[in-house]
């Protein structure tokens, strides 16, 4: 009987010592909560943790479909292009404003579509205008051929401004 | 057994698993313990602070967002990571910092010295590594390889870490094989290329002599007035190809110049730039040149220009009608009742000068504006007339006033902050005074900085006038916008010193109201503290609560120096110094350094101590202290006899402190061990003048100083006054007290001469036990310095052989007239009087001994080289006329 209940003493000795461990291994790895880190930098500008998750809720709203990578990668291009319109010293009420003001001169004011490439689109893609006359597409190519061409610069302005940039991203992929 | 389990159960439930599982965070628990790893470049407190984490406050996420930003600007983090336990009351800041480069090794260069790599690589050692930097300067460094004939070379580096936040930093070079020359080809002006070609066959093309060699060859062809120079070189394929085509020569010719030589009309119509000539080209240099006449006298000079062509030579001949050259006799204002001194002051117009026909119209416009920013606003200045007599010009301008319009109220809109009492006390316009524009812009001006020093940088204030007949009111409507305070302060750059050095000399705290002038002035003081290269402020982009962070860039310079020279001396002859100091010591701007000068007559050696922030009793003072070991010999220059050795052990420690920017004040205490020996039997006056004596005291100072450069015064007043007591009560064996004071003044007469006259003084008595001064505390005079027609110490009473022995009284007086020649060079002409008693009971006027000379000045920055000759004015018998003095830096 003396042996039984010392059995069992020891028994729950254990267990508390299990408990214990398994206790203080959770203690301690819950201390590890990241409150706020830097998730990347861009030459002397730090993009925080919480700065990215407030952007990912706000992108997110109307893009659900675009990866915190991707967003990360939005917000660092913002910042260039920032940095780019504030050393030709252009003003503006906001950041989206500046970057705008920026866009409109660096890479808007630099495209020009000329007469014979609006006809060439029209005449490769003849059959995807069911036989409207060019006169009457004309301004939706015109328009199509500017975004595009829009989008090709502003890719490779941003291609440079990437290497000319010290930039470094902090977190793994999601 | 229950009992056991029971227990366990509650300890687990109750005790543990709540901390181990909670995951939403108890914003109210207090911060109670902060743990930083990784950190070695920077103090604890410092992070902390930049982070917005204190011990005792709840933690706020959106300042830590901005505090991580502001770390981050630091320039010295890779990454920050902040961590804690669920209730953030335990934090932790894990950071990295971005590595520092210990040592550069290249390797595999064979052609390209290590200087050059390191000097086209442009990342240097201590810097943080910076991989953009790494990649920028290894394509300067391909693209200067290139240049000198190497295209495909190679540049590889990699990183070792080494302790702590130290790397190695190794670049591997592939120089690849060079471009060789295989052949010349030159075209076109074959002589020049040649005289200027350094490139031969077989040599390694180098793209830098080729540029080096087009500036040159345009250099030389410009000079030779040509103009439409064509040079053009190629290398391809191993043959470099230069084609070169002078162009023509430009030859001009004036005629009938008498007045004004060739050289200063060839400035006036610079044709360097001008590839070709035409008629249009010749007609504006006419244009040129007769403007250049009116505007140095002549108001009918009128020119004649014809141009003439071969295919060598294009001829341009300027045949001039100079006229009469006139000057401005009289200028006076009629239909004003103003002072005409008054307005001529305002004009470019002068009496005496040439007459420049072209300042009339401009000079009326002048009086017009003048006129209306007095309150005349109906001000009419009508063309003057002009009267010609001879070579001279009266000049009369007619002046209509109108009535004066006078200001009859100020009011002002929409301040809040400041009181309308306290805004018109700031300006200085008041109702009932003439209306002014300028006075107006002026006040719009101080209340606009007012509101800035007192934090709203962006207040604007817009002045308005409304008339009234002739009175005005004015109105200032104010927008005062939102006060903004002082943020944290964020330093980047101070690698060596200590953060506590850089906010010591910052004036404001965080939340003081934001002042940019007050910034300005803090980074005036910290450009002072000659720690730095450059210091550039910048304000943060991040405000919180409408606090501005302030970051300061810091350019660390080299704090250490090595000086060496060698030199002459008519006394000492050849002397030489080796100077080793620094001037952060610690990290704490504390300067130390250790000399050592050497001299046919001395051996020196001083090791000197300077802390410029040295707190005692709640006062900052600077603390100077300082150890010399001395071993000389005083000598006759006549003979070059010795009169007395000396060896001298000296230490002195005291405070210095600054009473305000023109005043400083000093108290140190000195001990000295001097033992002096084989003295001249005829120089002894006491017992003291042999063996070996301690002298230890006290000595203390006034300097009243408003010199605008200490090198180089040309104005501003140097005055001060000194008492030293030395006594046996503070363990010496002599007992006096020495008083000197000194006067100088510096007087700028014109751009290039300056009056300099100094005055000085001092008296000396032995007390208690001493009756005689030791021979090193006298007064001597004579020399570079003094009374310069007399050698070194020369004046004053002498023994019976004839050498001085110094004094206890002495008088000085010096007058310099400072001449600047140009070209650095100076000519000074100087008279000095003055002698040395033995005691005050001697002193005779009479006595005073008068020398006059010439010196020669040459310009350094650390004062002139100077060459003076002194002759005596009362010579005695047996003296020389003179004495020849060579030194650096004014006599004072």
């Amino acid at each position: 009987m003396k042996k039984r209940r010392f059995l069992l003493f020891l028994n729950g000795l254990l267990g508390f010592f299990v408990f214990a461990l398994f206790s203080v291994f959770f203690a301690g790895y819950s201390f590890g909560i990241i409150i706020d880190r830097l998730v990347a930098y861009v030459d002397d500008t730090a993009i925080t943790l919480s700065d990215l998750e407030n952007e990912t809720e706000k992108v997110r709203k109307t893009a659900p479909y675009m990866t915190q990578k991707e967003i990360l990668h939005s917000m660092i291009n913002r910042l260039l292009l920032l940095k780019e319109a504030r050393k030709i010293r252009l003003q503006a009420q906001t950041d989206d404003e500046l970057i705008n003001a920026y866009l409109d001169i660096r890479i808007k004011s630099r495209i020009f579509i000329k007469e014979e490439d609006i006809s060439e689109f029209y005449n490769k893609h003849r059959e995807e205008f069911k036989g409207q006359d060019e006169l009457l597409v004309r301004d939706q190519i015109e328009k199509y051929l500017i975004e595009k061409e829009f989008n090709d610069i502003l890719k490779k302005h941003l291609e440079e401004l990437w290497q000319q940039a010290e930039i470094k991203i902090l977190i793994t992929d999601k | 057994m229950n009992l056991f389990i029971r227990a366990f159960v509650f300890i687990y439930i109750f005790l543990i698993l709540p901390d181990a599982f909670a995951s939403q965070p108890n914003y109210k628990s207090p911060i109670s313990n902060i743990e930083v790893e990784g950190l070695y470049s920077i103090k604890k407190e410092e992070l902390l602070n930049l982070l917005c984490l204190r011990i005792g406050e709840v933690l706020d996420r959106n300042a830590l967002s901005i505090g991580i930003k502001r770390a981050f600007l630091k320039g010295i983090f890779d990454d920050i990571v902040i961590e804690g336990s669920p209730d953030y009351a335990n934090i932790y800041v894990r950071v990295q910092e971005k590595m520092i480069i210990d040592k550069i090794e290249i390797i595999g260069n064979n052609h390209f010295s290590n200087k050059f790599i390191k000097n086209n690589f442009g990342v240097k050692e201590s810097e943080r590594v910076s991989p953009i930097r790494i990649s920028q300067g290894i394509n300067s460094l391909r693209e200067q390889m290139k240049k000198r004939g190497f295209p495909n070379s190679v540049v590889n580096y990699s990183i070792t870490p080494l302790k702590a936040t130290k790397c190695y930093l190794k670049l591997t070079i592939y120089e690849g094989s060079p471009e060789i020359i295989n052949k010349i080809v030159i075209t076109g002006n074959y002589e020049i290329v040649r005289s200027y070609l350094n490139l031969s066959e077989g040599d390694i093309y180098d793209e830098t002599r080729m540029e080096r060699l087009k500036i040159n060859i345009l250099d030389y062809l410009i000079k030779q007035e040509h103009i439409g120079v064509y040079i053009k070189y190629e290398f391809k394929d191993g043959i470099l190809s230069i084609d070169l085509h002078s162009g023509r020569r430009l030859e001009i010719i004036f005629v009938g110049n008498d007045s004004i030589t060739d050289k200063t009309l060839k400035e006036e119509i610079f044709f360097y730039e001008i590839d070709e000539i035409n008629l249009d080209i010749a007609e504006e240099m006419k244009t040129r040149l007769i403007s250049a006449y009116h505007k140095r006298g002549f108001p009918f000079a009128d020119i004649i220009s014809i141009m003439s062509e071969t295919p060598d030579t294009v001829s341009l001949n300027f045949y001039i009608f100079e006229g009469v050259r006139y000057r401005v006799r009289e200028i006076s204002f009629a239909g004003t009742k103003m002072p005409g001194e008054r307005l001529i002051n305002i004009l470019t117009l002068r009496k005496r000068d040439f007459f420049d026909i072209t300042a009339i119209e401009p000079n009326r416009e002048t009086l017009i504006e003048f006129l209306h920013s007095l309150g005349y606003l109906e001000a009419i200045v009508a063309s003057p007339e002009i009267s010609m007599y001879d070579d001279l010009v009266d000049i009369v301008f007619f002046v209509t006033e109108g009535e004066q319009t006078i200001i009859s109220n100020i009011i002002f809109f929409n301040n809040k902050f400041f009181t309308e009492a306290e805004l018109l006390a700031k300006i200085p316009l008041k109702p009932g005074v003439p209306y002014n524009e300028l006075d107006i812009s002026d006040a719009r001006q101080k209340i606009q900085n007012s509101y800035a020093r007192s934090g709203f940088i962006k207040a604007r204030v817009l002045p308005e006038s409304i008339f009234t007949n002739h009175s005005a009111e004015i109105k200032f409507i104010i927008e005062e916008g939102e006060m903004t305070s002082f943020g944290k302060t964020i330093v980047v750059g101070n690698e060596r010193t200590k953060l506590k050095v850089i906010e010591r000399e910052l004036q404001h705290k965080e939340s003081d109201p934001f002042n940019y002038s007050l910034v300005l002035k803090e980074r005036h003081q910290l450009q002072r503290l000659g720690l730095f290269r450059d210091v550039d402020v910048k304000l943060s982009d991040y405000i919180v609560e409408n606090k501005r962070d302030i970051i300061y860039y810091l350019d660390e310079a080299n704090h250490g120096v090595i000086e060496f020279g060698v030199g002459y001396g008519e006394y000492e002859r050849y002397r030489l110094f080796l100077d080793l100091s620094y001037k952060n010591l610690w990290g704490m701007n504390r300067f130390g350094s250790l000399r050592t000068e050497l001299s046919s007559l001395e051996k020196r050696f001083i090791i000197s101590y300077i802390d410029p922030w040295f707190i005692f009793t709640n006062r900052r003072f600077s603390f100077k202290s300082l150890l010399l070991f001395e071993d000389r010999k005083d000598i006759s220059l006549d003979t070059r006899d010795i009169l007395y050795k000396l060896r001298r052990t000296s230490a002195s420690a005291g405070l210095e402190k600054n009473i305000n920017e023109n005043i400083k004040a000093d108290l140190y205490y000195l001990f000295s061990v001097v033992n002096t020996s084989d003295v001249k039997p005829d120089i002894i006056l006491s017992r003291e003048d042999v063996g070996t004596l301690i002298i230890s005291g006290f000595k203390s100072g006034l300097i009243f100083d408003t010199r605008d450069n200490p090198f180089e015064p040309t104005k501003g007043v140097l005055t001060g006054l000194s008492v030293k007591i030395a006594s046996s009560l503070f363990l010496g064996e002599t007992d006096f007290i020495k008083v000197i004071f000194y006067g100088n003044k510096y007087l700028k007469l014109s751009d290039r001469i300056v009056f300099a006259t100094s005055l000085s003084g001092g008296i000396a008595e032995g007390f208690s036990s001493t009756n005689e001064l030791p021979i090193v505390e006298r007064f001597f005079l004579g020399g570079r310095t003094s009374v310069r027609g007399y050698a070194q110490d020369m004046l004053g009473p002498k023994g019976k052989d004839g050498n001085p022995t110094g004094g206890n009284v002495f008088a000085m007086g010096n007058v310099e007239l400072r001449t600047d020649v140009g070209r650095d060079i100076g000519i000074v002409g100087f008279f000095d009087a003055g002698n040395v008693w033995q005691n005050i009971s001697q002193v005779d006027i009479s006595g005073f001994k008068f020398t006059t000379g010439i010196g020669l000045r040459y310009k350094t920055p650390v004062g002139p080289l100077r060459i003076d000759y002194g002759f005596k004015l009362k010579r005695e018998p047996g003296e020389s006329r003179g004495e020849l003095h060579f030194s650096l830096g004014h006599a004072f």
